[in-house]
């Protein structure tokens, strides 16, 4: 076990070196722009974690990343505010609004919890269409100043791509820093049982619509702030940027990286977004590719990617026809 | 009675029709293989486009030689994504859903390549109108309730007078015990899941001359076959066809008198109240 | 009047069948109470509405004089109010010892800044309840199986973990769906001696259960249940002669005390 510690260490310890450099080793507008998205959908994709460990999908995760996004934008444009409170506050309201329609959709599971998120998901978008003063309606919103940190005299403005990609990283670390702690305390530990057997997790005294409100709190939070991100460095944000497409988007990197490997989101973020970019043009193929892969995966390596030695152990054991236990 | 008052009647029956043939297979499919099929949609959509190809562009067939023909071959591969796609999974609840979530959007994106996104549209195979009274019935309209009713028919024969269907009946009830009587239980998931997709199929091929064609057509009667089955309850054959027809002629009044935004955010809302206050639908049991 | 537990007048329906009628019960501090009765006569429905799982739809259930009717079942797990289930119910990929821990959950429980820092009330939550986990699973003698997966365990030792795993929430009452059903003689007699050293600790107990003989030899009182109606209550050598609990049984006919 020792040497394992190590040897993550040293993977993770390069990672970090490579992530942390990754401006100045690919300086291309390109290069940098996958990495900010990525880093954008690593937040959507681990805040979604911890509600898919309960073993619901969410499918209004999108929309409060919009809502977060279209807050941003309207503190800093219509209110003044700078973007010091802005930026929080992308987190806040979209905590607010998961607060009150949390207790009510958390009571369904299953198919129910993705349809009624689904449609809720879409009712919010229809309340962005369908307002032209304030939302800018189908059009949304466009000229969303960069963000800038800091306040009024004392101020750096996130303008060039480099400093986008810094601020997005440090946030990034913060979030999944965060969430991979919760992920492996007790916290986590609950979410996983509700999703294995709710009935016994509720008999070992986990309230379960507790930790299921919090992980969509959380969730919402943590990409209301992505959104904000987006926001003002797409610097243009319309009610399509925020569909279920997206929520599909969020729930595939969980598929490929293992839903319950606290590192998973992760992992297939970093996989699937980059593929689009480099298929530009053939949107098609991308979803087409996409839904292959979560098929595959989901039929062959349910653990996701970063639970690769549990497939792997399972392929060995087929192998040992006989022998009793496995491993 | 008014001249817009029945129209819409007519209408409703015709879109609630619609509702009810993939409501009754989106019930099917779950109340036997306790399955969301998410991409219940994409079957409707193929039923329409198959008839498309086989009706507008080669012109092989008649009309309704071209509903049958697609409606038999919606239902063989459905039966094939039931094997290869979905019984592997079928244990796990999250996976079948992300699974059949996935399916969908392939199945559709794959159509768009085949066919693009733009509007097509297969040519009217019945024109003229019928004329009672001062009502004006567009011909097409009728023979889509009439053929829904032959088929619910022939449905409700298959469910309760013959072998399968009473062997369908027993997996539902227990299917342990079915196994027991010597019911071969995969191949009436097999089988159900071919009706289902084959009722699909047939909605589509039956209604999709009377809209515009798109890969993206799947997307609306799934949400209506969801919200008529959690109206009827799930699993509930009743229930799927009263839902139907609520949906159906609820959104047509909705869409005459108050428009077509108005009427899917109201039925939206509705659902939404419904599932939150008895999920098991008006006529689902109210379980553990 | 110091009842632990006191049923009041409970009934429940699903949908037109009626599973539990008008059901009247109650129980003392440190009893072993039996609840009895053919299969279907709604034994299980009855431990479901106690624990939570289900509501009544009429009749009230108290608990140390609280009114818990209509609690969720973590709120009465929090009250001590614990149970096992009649199917094996544990998370099989994991190991005993791991789903041992699951029952000392509200041990490690602390607050979202606990878990997110990792606190030392955190850390020192998670070694109370190892500890304890450990406590439990010695008293049953699953100590020496600590690292296998539960799916690898015979069936007799998942009975004895299910206990363990409601032992570990600390319950002043303990519910057993079937405690029983399943096992060899051998294991029979060694949770029929689990259940006592269970009620010298001082928790009480309800056993459900259809097997006649094993209930006698264990239980101080019992309750019999037909067609979820009450037909008989008392000591177990007053039941044994009870005229409707004897119709009860041998008209119900392949329900025999072997089953």
């Amino acid at each position: 076990m020792g040497y394992l510690r190590s040897w993550k260490g040293i993977l993770l310890g390069g990672l970090a070196v490579f992530v942390v450099l990754w401006p100045l080793l690919y300086p291309e507008k390109f290069y940098l722009h996958v990495g900010i998205l990525l880093l954008i959908h690593v937040i959507g994709a681990i805040s979604l974690n911890l509600i898919m460990r309960t073993g619901l999908l969410s499918f209004i995760h999108p929309a409060f990343m919009g809502i977060g996004a279209y807050t941003s934008a309207l503190l800093v444009m219509r209110a003044g505010l700078p973007f010091a409170i802005a930026f929080p506050l992308a987190g806040i309201v979209p905590g607010i609004v998961s607060l009150i329609v949390g207790p009510i959709l958390l009571r369904l599971k299953g198919v129910y919890f993705v349809l009624i998120t689904f449609v809720s998901g879409e009712v919010i978008r229809l309340v962005f269409v369908n307002n032209q003063s304030l939302f800018g309606g189908s059009n949304g919103i466009y000229d969303i100043p960069s963000a800038r940190l800091g306040f009024f005299n004392l101020s750096f403005e996130l303008s060039t791509k480099i400093s986008v990609y810094y601020f997005t990283l440090a946030v990034t670390l913060i979030i999944c820093a965060a969430c991979i702690s919760l992920i492996k305390s007790e916290f986590g530990r609950a979410l996983n049982t509700i999703n294995e057997n709710d009935i016994l997790a509720e008999c070992t005294g986990v309230n379960t619509l507790k930790y299921k409100t919090f992980a969509f709190i959380l969730g919402a939070i943590m990409v209301g702030l992505a959104g904000s991100i987006y926001a003002h460095y797409t610097r243009y944000i319309a009610p399509i940027d925020f569909t279920w497409r997206l929520g599909l988007d969020f729930i595939a990197y969980n598929v490929l990286g293992g839903i319950f490997a606290a590192w998973g989101p992760i992992i297939g973020t970093v996989i699937l977004v980059p593929l689009p970019e480099f298929l530009r043009g053939a949107v098609q193929y991308q979803w087409i590719l996409y839904s292959i892969i979560i098929i595959l995966v989901i039929r062959f390596m349910p653990e996701g990617l970063a639970s690769v030695h549990y497939t792997i152990a399972r392929i060995k054991r087929l192998g040992k026809v006989g022998t009793a236990q496995g491993l | 009675m008014t001249l817009f008052f029945v129209q819409s009647l007519l209408n409703g029956f015709t879109i609630g029709a619609l509702y009810v043939m993939m409501a009754l297979g989106f019930t099917l499919i779950f109340g036997i293989l306790r399955i969301v099929n998410f991409a219940h949609g994409e079957f409707y959509m193929l039923g329409a486009f198959f008839v498309y190809m086989l009706f507008g562009i080669w012109k092989v067939v008649g009309y309704l030689p071209a509903v049958v023909i697609s409606a038999i071959s919606i239902g063989l591969l459905g039966m094939f994504f039931e094997r290869i796609v979905f019984r592997p999974v079928r244990a796990n609840e999250l996976q079948v859903l992300i699974t059949s979530f996935a399916l969908s959007i392939g199945i559709q994106q794959v159509s768009v390549l085949f066919w693009g996104a733009e509007d097509l549209s297969i040519p009217p195979p019945y024109t003229g109108t019928l004329q009672w009274k001062q009502f004006v019935f567009p011909y097409d309209r009728v023979i889509v309730v009439g053929y829904t009713l032959l088929i619910l028919i022939a449905f409700y024969y298959l469910l309760k007078r013959t072998k399968v269907g009473l062997a369908m009946e027993a997996v539902v009830q227990d299917k342990e015990a079915a196994q027991i009587q010597g019911i071969k239980v995969n191949h009436i998931y097999l089988i159900s899941f071919g009706i289902a997709t084959l009722l699909a199929g047939a909605a589509g091929g039956l209604v999709g001359p009377i809209f515009a064609l798109t890969p993206y057509i799947g997307a609306m009667p799934l949400m209506r076959a969801f919200m008529a089955v959690i109206l009827g309850g799930m699993g509930n054959i009743t229930g799927a066809v009263v839902g139907g027809l609520v949906i159906g002629v609820s959104e047509s009044f909705l869409t005459t008198y108050f428009g077509g935004a108005f009427a899917a955010i109201m039925t939206f809302i509705v659902i939404m109240i419904i599932l939150v206050i008895k999920p098991s639908g008006l006529f689902g049991e109210v379980g553990s | 009047m110091n009842k632990l537990l006191e049923v009041s007048d409970i009934s429940k329906r699903f949908g037109g069948v009626t599973a539990i009628r008008n059901l009247t019960f109650s129980l003392e501090k440190g009893e072993i109470l039996g609840i009895i009765g053919p299969n279907g006569s709604g034994k299980t429905t009855l431990i479901n509405l106690i624990s939570g799982i289900y509501e009544p739809n009429q009749g009230r259930v108290f608990y140390k004089g609280q009114n818990i009717t209509g609690l969720k079942p973590n709120r009465l797990v929090r009250l001590g109010l614990a149970r096992t289930f009649q199917a094996t119910v544990l998370y099989s990929e994991a190991t005993v010892l791991e789903n041992a821990l699951r029952g000392t959950h509200l041990i490690m429980e602390s607050g979202l800044f606990d878990f997110l820092f990792h606190t030392k009330n955190a850390r020192q939550g998670e070694k109370q309840a190892i500890e304890k986990a450990m406590e439990y699973l010695t008293f049953v003698g699953l100590d020496k199986v600590l690292d296998q997966q539960v799916k690898n365990l015979p069936y007799g030792y998942q009975k004895f973990l299910g206990v363990v795993v409601a032992l570990a929430t600390g319950p002043d009452l303990l519910m057993l769906d079937e405690p029983a059903a399943g096992l060899n003689m051998e294991e029979a007699l060694e949770i029929k001696k689990a259940i006592e050293k269970i009620n010298d600790r001082g928790i009480t107990l309800i056993l459900v259960d259809h097997n006649m003989r094993f209930m006698m030899s264990l239980c101080h009182r019992m309750v019999v249940l037909n067609y979820g109606e009450k037909i008989a209550e008392g000591d177990p050598q007053t039941i044994k002669k009870d005229e409707r609990v004897i119709k009860a049984y041998l008209g119900g006919g392949h329900n025999g005390p072997h089953h």
